[in-house]
């Protein structure tokens, strides 16, 4: 498992950042909003149809992940530890933590 | 990434209490499943496994499937957090059963199924070419930085 405690891990990350052609600051991006998806009992969908560019809705979610630069890693840690959301979930608290 | 051009057809291929998981089939310009089979893509959409659906693919496999004479087959698959990885792996097999059912249906040439996905997409192709995936096949990872060229190289690579 990775060290999440590390200073890489808790360095702020560029400021400047921005997704959708620099049309979406990734500061805009507030984590609070994204903690009903990890509800137990919220809806399972497999067709989300949002606006790409709320980024209060669902691909807020996704720009999160961005937001902290490890998407990547994510992917790679369900892969090769987890076959449930458990890890996800848990390092996404951590990552959304205030 | 973009929205396709061409209009799908949809499927069914899964069902949850009730309600369909679909998937998109987009089909060369001459397409007559009933007399041809054809060489078929599957493509995972991305969006991290949180987020987007099967309409947002690459424009590139749309033209490509055009020249190419190729299916291309690009299905909805649950999104965390709320389902499960375990679930995005039942809908891989999900299809690919249906493919083995129904393939008559829309075409497909079971001896040539390739999987690939877009971003995160990449992670049910992996899976299913690592673990049980049910045909021969080349994964294809296709990242919003790849260009038409290699794309298309890839799939001369796994023409011949």
């Amino acid at each position: 498992m990775i060290d999440t405690t590390s200073t890489w891990y808790n360095t702020p990350k560029d400021p400047q950042a921005a997704v959708f052609g620099g049309k979406v600051p990734l500061w805009m991006v507030n984590e609070k909003n994204y903690q009903n998806f990890l509800d137990p009992g919220h809806p399972r969908i497999w067709d989300d149809q949002a606006n790409p560019m709320d980024i209060m809705g669902r691909p807020g979610l996704f720009l999160s992940l961005l937001k902290e630069g490890i998407c990547l890693y994510f992917s790679s840690a369900l892969i090769s530890h987890a076959t449930s959301t458990h890890i996800y979930i848990s390092t996404y608290a951590f990552l959304t933590r205030t | 990434m973009n929205m396709a051009q061409s209009s799908p057809k949809e499927y069914t291929y899964h069902l949850e209490d009730s309600k369909p998981i679909l998937f998109d089939l987009y089909t060369p310009e001459s397409y007559s499943p009933t007399t041809n089979t054809y060489k078929t893509l599957i493509l995972y959409h991305g969006g991290g496994l949180v987020s987007a659906n099967r309409r947002i693919i690459p424009t590139t496999v749309v033209s490509s499937i055009r020249e190419k004479n190729w299916l291309v087959i690009s299905p909805d698959y649950h999104l965390l957090p709320e389902s499960g990885l375990q679930d995005i792996r039942n809908d891989a097999e999900a299809l690919e059963n249906w493919l083995l059912k129904c393939h008559e249906e829309i075409g497909v040439d079971l001896e040539n199924v390739a999987i690939g996905g877009a971003s995160s997409g990449k992670w049910p192709s992996r899976w299913r070419a690592r673990e049980v995936f049910l045909f021969h096949t080349t994964v294809l990872i296709i990242y919003r930085l790849i260009r038409r060229h290699t794309f298309m190289h890839n799939l001369e690579i796994y023409s011949s």
